[in-house]
Formats: C-alpha cells, structure tokens, sequence
C-alpha cells in the first residue's frame, strides 16, 4: 500500500482530492486575482449566447466602446484581454460560436450537449493611485464555464436518497400535464414487483420509455423544467452506460426497511447511489463546488408562453438548484482557500423579445420566479440582483400608431418563417395571472432570429444592459 | 368572459407602416415615447428618502430687519447720489473738462457695475436652475420607468446651449440607447456628458487643496493661514463655476460659498467623520509629522471638500460618489510634497 493510498483511506477519499484540488488552484492562483463565474440556466435559457456575447465584447472592450456601464471599460482601463482558453481540457467554442452570430444570416450557436471552458486574463490599469504605484497594471483571471442545462438537475439529488427522490416524484407526477402525459409510463410501472429479482430487461424497457417521455415533457410544447436525472435526456460521456437506466419508482413497497438484496428496488437504489457518486458528485467537484459569482438565467417569455404548470415547475427547479451553491460572505482569504458565491445576478434572458418599457415588469416577474431562492440568499448576505438583458439583440424597437394610439413595438426576423415581422408582443404581467389571464391571447412572444454580430467595432446597441451586468459580477475587481 | 381584460393584446403589425426610429437612435429618444397606462404602473415606488434636499432651507425673513435694510440702502444711496451730483456740479463749475471727466467717470462706474451685477445674476439664475435639475435628476436616478427622463433632457439641452458642454452633451445624448430606462439614462449621460468637466475640475481642486495644504504647512503665522485657504478657496470657486459652464461673478461666488460652506457645515457627524478624521488619521504619519504640517493636511482636506462641494452644485447631474478616492489621493500628495 503505498503512502498515498494509505492517506486516503485514513482521511477519506473526497476530502483528499478536495485538498489536492485546492492546493493546486491556489498555487495557480498566486498573488494574481481570480474570478470564477458560474453561468447557470436550465436548458434553452441562454447560456452560451450569454457567454459567447460576454467574451466577445470584453475582447473587443480596448477598442470598442460598446461597454458604456462598465467602467473598466468606458473609463479606457482595459488594455487588452487574451483568450487562455486553448490551456484548458475542453476549450470553450469561441470562434465558433462568433462566427456562427456573424455571418450571413446569422444563427443562434448549437444547444450545448458537454462541458467547455473559457479562461480569461484581463490586463488593465488599477483605478486606485495606490495600486498604480505598485504596479503599472493588473490582471485578472476570469473562468467561466458552459454545460448543458440538463445536468443542472442533477445537483438536487445530491441532497436526496432514493426514497426521497422517489416520493418528490411521486407528488411531481401527480400534478398536470405530468399525469397525463406519464399514463402509461405509470401504468407500466405499477405492473411490477419491485421486492422481485431484479430483471435488467424490464428495467431497461422501463428506462427506455422514462427517457421518451422525459423528452416529451421538455418538448417546446409541454416545457416543463424539472426534467431529473438530466444525464438520462442528455447522457455525455455517459451514453448508453447502464448506470442510466434509471427512473423514480413512483409506487415503492411500503416497508422500505426490508428491501430483499437482489430484488429490482434495490438494483435502482444501488444504480441511484452510484449515479450520485460517480457522476453528479464529481461533475459538481470538479466544476461547480468553487465559484466566486453567480449569474442565473431565466427565460421568462417561456413560461409566460406556456401557462402556470411551466411558471411552477421552473420555479421549483430554479429553487432546486440554487440551493446545491456555496453562499457566504467571501473574504481575500476565503477567495483563495473556499470560494464562496458572494454575489448572485439574477437575469431574465432575451429582453429584446419584450418592448423596452416592459423590462421592469420583466424584472418583476422573474422575483415571481425565483423570490424563494432569492429569500435564502438574502439570508445569508448575499448581494442579489434582478436584471432584464439581452447578450445579443435581435429586434429593433419601433413605433407604430393603432386606433389613434401609439405603441411601442419589435421590428425583428422570426426565426421559424425568416421574414421580417413587427410585434407588439403584450404585456408583461408584474404579478402571477390568474386563472384566466392564462390563455394564448394574451402573449405573443415569439422567437426571433439574431441580429449580426460583427468582428469588430461593436455598439452598445448590439446588446441590452450585458455591460451592467458585468459591471455588477465583476465591477468590484477592477478598482 | 364577459368583462374586458385589464392588459392590452399582442399584435402583429405591418413592418411598412411604423414609423421609422431613426430619430430616436440619433437625435432625442422618442423610441420611449410610451403608452400613457405604462406609465403610471411604476410611479408609486418613487423613492422619496432620495430627495431629502440638503441646501439650506430659506431663512426666515424678519419684518424689521427688511425695513431696516430698505431704509438704510435708500438713505445710503440718496446720499452717495447727491453727493456724487454735487460732485459733478462743482466739477463743471470749476472747469468744463474737470466737469465732463466726473461725469464720464460716475457713468463708466454705472455701467461696468449694472454689467457686473447682471451677469452675477446670471450666474445666480444658473446655479438656481442647476439646483432644480439636479433634485429632478435626483429623483429619476434609479428609475426604471420609461419616458420621464425626456423632459429633463430637454432642459437639460436648452441649459446647455451655448456652452463648450453642449458638444459633449448632444454627442452622448446621441448615444443614449432605446433600451435604457430613465435611471440608466441618467447615470449615462451623468458619466458621459461631463466627463472632460468632470476630470478638469478634479484636477482643479486637487491643485488648490495641495497648494492650500503646503502654504499652510509652511506659512508661520496663524492669521495667514486663514487668509492663504480663503483666497485659494475662492479661487478655486471661480475656477470650478467656470469649468460648469455657469457665469462667473461675484454674487454667484458669494452665494455658491455660502452654500457650500453650508453644506460642509451639515454635512452630517457621520460623513465629517468620515472625510476629514479617517483622512488624516489613516495616514498615521500625522503622529510622527509635525502639528503644523498635520494643520496643512487638514486645511488642504478642507479646501478638497469645499471644492468637492461646489462640484456636486455646479452639476446638474448627480455624480457616483468617489470622493473618498480624491481625498486620499491629495493626502497622499500634500505628505508627499511637504517630506519632500
């Protein structure tokens, strides 16, 4: 047994490799400051748009101004920010993803299906005079990383056995569309024994028609958000491992003290238990557990597109989610040994899809969303914020005069027929509708296509308030 | 469903029939020109804590001293008025040129004070309006409405017509971006307009308080000390209302020292602890300095808020606070300069 397997079997494995993990960022870190930025959003929500958008105007920041409220920026501190994302595992598409918003037509970047990396190191001039006599200039390093949304949701599970995932999918699938959509997965499912032998065909077939149907709910049309275990919709490196088939038991034997060895409930435990370990945990270890800022973003007009079940099943999973983040009071000290979440920008996505008068109404609906979420934070002294932005602006805003009244309206190309439409998309309501507010006359958001992105010279019109949102994530480094 | 709904229907509109934006995106922004039910949503949440006006509150008028000062002026006058006729009179009197020069003389004195006191009222008639624009400006700061800022910016471009500010201003006015609310519109022309004003006045009062914080440091007579800071505060005034844009003059000087020291006067316990005590005790050198070069340090601090002070009056946009930034950063220069 050689001295490191010893150690770890005395100290336990996750606290070795936590230290080991530690030790080595703070070696990197240095005296250089470090900005880890956790991007977070369920799937569609506008992450990598975000993250494209964000890196590419900060590259351009030293010679465009299309930052105006980010200071660093429109104070011309910003000397030049280099792209160190080629020294990660899995560089973060950038190029890519700009040409994709630049070219003609422009398209929106491909759904994200792994995880990537971009590094940053931003060079500027400290503001202080202080600083100034230390050092002509600073750097700051600044990682954020993309994922697919799906595998948010596993988090959640973290905080959970089998038994209590299962009945929180019990109450889940009770509620509409769920139930109906899940009948006949349902009925399948209450056909079997689960104190019997397992039987790897029919969990297979079962797990089978589980990930059908969970692709049914996230479907464009059902929408639904809590969409768990999310490696099963969107595997990874993980395809077509058995550790997969896995589902909720939505009618579990009632004397779970004593499941048979062997027996099916106990196969889905087990694979449940492993799932946790060797999946979720490290996924979160390794990328999730050390972050210094956070930005959750939420699309909104989804949910106001698709009605109450959409509205609750995202607000659940949001509050999920958010609570498997470390937040806390962050000091130099801590930055450096335990990073802890001090800052949490709440950000409603595609804000260029509402009428501008409408953003603060936007803003409100999304404290509908995440109030509980953000409740907790507050409780712990975490600075939030709520914010209506748009990475990239695809409408412009017009005026148009109806029935003797002007509105406010969109001037944009709809991304499903291509053609040039202008909208008055409806209000935005400040408070959850009622009932019968919830009905498709009432909206109208509808996608649009990007607008072009270009190389160089970027306007602050290209996108909406991304500027403040970084000056709030990261302001406070540049001083 | 009986009842009509209480919000307004999506529609789809011909994109031929808007009406084009292009003037919002270069001239005014008329793109937040917004329905009129929009705008009542959000007037509730003004935040009226914000508007709380620091500048001194109208004195009581005393019916006595009124009359008091009317009489005295029309005595003082009548008097300086005849004796200067019977001045001029004797002047013809005695000879013709002796005459005329007098009476060129009581004119040209006339004149050049009418003038005088015109444009110091000028300057006054600015500092009033400055005052009206920024609680205005105050008060939409942190807004998230739409279409309120567009009064204040019309005003705010009849204010600066005129002056040197007016490129700056139209350039970032230009600029302002359909989307901005009436908060971030603020904030950015706040930032943008003003910016070479804003640097040069910094500088302005970052020379002055160092100048005023050596000669005091080094001056060796008390009273000199309080005229040396008087004058370079003075001065600094000038310089300041003239960086703004507001007419320089007298009365506009008095009255803009008047409130600024006000303003250093209530300033609050907390903020005076703040600027001066934490300066000059942070800097910790004023135990192993000398008394005198710590009273420098503290007349230069003093001349640093007064002209911070006259700052955030002569603007008519309120400014994000970095004063505590300037304030050690003059310190720093004032020690600097007297161990050097």
């Amino acid at each position: 047994m050689g001295l490191g397997s010893k150690l770890k079997s005395l100290i336990g494995e996750d606290l070795l490799d936590d230290l080991q993990h530690q030790l080595k960022e703070v070696a990197a870190q240095g005296l250089d400051r470090h900005l880890k930025i956790a991007v977070t959003g369920l799937s569609r929500s506008g992450k990598t748009v975000f993250i494209t958008s964000l890196v590419h105007h900060l590259m351009e920041a030293h010679q465009s101004r299309s930052l105006p409220f980010f200071e660093v920026a429109s104070e011309q501190r910003i000397i030049s920010v280099k792209d160190l994302s080629a020294t990660s595992e899995k560089p973060f598409p950038l190029r890519q993803s700009i040409q994709a918003l630049g070219q003609e037509p422009p398209l929106w970047p491909e759904s994200t299906t792994g995880l990537s990396e971009v590094k940053l190191a931003i060079r500027y001039k400290p503001a202080s005079r202080l600083k100034r006599l230390v050092n002509d200039t600073a750097t700051l390093y600044l990682d954020i990383i993309d994922y697919p949304g799906e595998w948010l949701l596993d988090l959640p599970l973290l905080h959970l056995d089998f038994a209590q995932w299962c009945s929180k999918q019990q109450q889940l699938f009770a509620l509409e569309p769920r139930a109906t959509l899940a009948k006949n997965w349902c009925a399948a499912q209450s056909r079997i024994d689960w104190l019997a032998p397992a039987n790897d065909d029919a969990l297979a077939v079962l797990s089978e028609e589980y990930t059908a149907l969970l692709h049914l709910l996230r479907n464009d049309e059902n929408a639904l958000s809590m969409i768990q275990p999310g490696r099963c919709v969107l595997p990874g490196e993980w395809a077509s491992n058995p550790l997969l088939q896995l589902f909720p038991i939505l009618n579990p034997p009632a004397d779970l003290s004593q499941i048979p060895a062997g027996s099916m409930y106990q196969q889905l435990q087990q694979r449940y238990e492993d799932y946790k370990e060797l999946i979720v945990k490290r996924f979160y270890r390794e990328h999730f557990s050390r972050f210094d800022r956070q930005v959750v973003l939420v699309d909104c007009l989804k949910v106001l597109n698709h009605g109450k079940p959409c509205f609750d099943d995202m607000k659940s999973a949001l509050t999920d989610i958010l609570q498997s983040f470390n937040y806390g009071q962050s000091g130099f000290l801590r930055r450096l040994f335990s990073p802890r979440i001090d800052k949490v920008l709440f950000a409603s996505s595609k804000a260029d899809h509402v009428t501008a008068n409408q953003h603060h109404n936007l803003d409100k609906f999304l404290e509908l969303i995440i109030q509980d979420a953000q409740r907790d934070m507050r409780f712990d002294g975490i600075d939030t914020r709520c914010m209506a932005l748009a990475s990239i602006r695809s409408t412009e805003s017009a005026e148009a005069v109806l029935d003797g009244q002007t509105i406010s309206c969109l001037k944009g190309i709809n991304k499903q027929t291509g053609e040039t439409i202008a909208l008055f998309p409806g209000e935005v309501p400040m408070e959850l509708p009622s009932e019968r507010d919830w009905n498709s006359s009432r909206f109208r958001f509808l996608d649009f296509a990007p607008r072009k992105l270009p190389q160089t010279d970027l306007k602050p019109a290209h996108h909406i308030r991304l500027d403040q949102a970084l000056e709030y994530l990261t302001g406070d480094m540049f001083r | 469903m009986s009842d009509k709904p209480h919000w307004k229907e999506p529609v789809f509109i011909n994109p031929d029939n808007l009406n084009t934006d292009k003037a919002a995106e270069s001239e005014t922004p008329d793109a937040q020109e917004i329905p009129l039910h929009a705008v009542s949503l959000v007037a509730e949440e003004q935040d009226d804590s914000q508007n709380v006006d620091k500048l001194s509150p109208a004195p009581k008028k005393r019916r006595w001293a009124n009359v008091f000062t009317a009489s005295i002026i029309t005595l003082l006058s009548a008097g300086v008025i005849g004796e200067v006729y019977r001045l001029i009179n004797w002047g013809f009197e005695t000879h013709l040129v002796l005459g005329v020069t007098f009476a060129a003389l009581t004119s040209i004195t006339a004149i050049s004070g009418v003038v005088w006191t015109w444009k110091g009222l000028k300057g006054l008639r600015q500092l009033k309006q400055t005052e009206a624009l920024h609680a205005e400006a105050q008060a939409l700061r942190g807004q998230k409405t739409h279409g309120q800022a567009i009064s204040l910016l019309k005003k705010l471009d009849s204010y600066y017509e005129n002056t040197p500010i007016n490129r700056s201003f139209k350039e970032a006015l230009r600029q302002v971006d359909s989307a901005y609310n009436d908060g971030e519109i603020i904030h950015y022309i706040s930032n943008h307009a003003l910016k070479e004003q804003d640097e040069a006045a910094r500088r302005c009062v970052h020379r002055y308080s160092v100048q005023s914080g050596i000669m005091v440091a080094l001056s060796p007579y008390a009273t000199f000390d309080m005229w040396l800071v008087g004058w370079r505060n003075l001065k600094m005034l000038r310089e300041i209302t003239d960086i703004y844009g507001i007419s320089p003059g007298a009365t506009t000087q008095w009255s803009l020292l008047k409130k600024v020291l006000h303003n250093i006067a209530f300033a609050g316990l907390s903020e005076m602890t703040i600027h001066a005590g934490s300066q000059i005790l942070s800097s910790s050198l004023t135990a192993s300095i000398s008394a005198r070069a710590g009273q420098g340090i503290g007349a230069g601090l003093f001349t640093a808020r007064s002209g911070l002070q006259a700052i955030r009056l002569c603007r008519p946009l309120p400014q994000e606070n970095n004063d505590q930034r300037l304030l050690s950063a003059i310190t720093q220069s004032i020690i600097s300069d007297i161990k050097g």
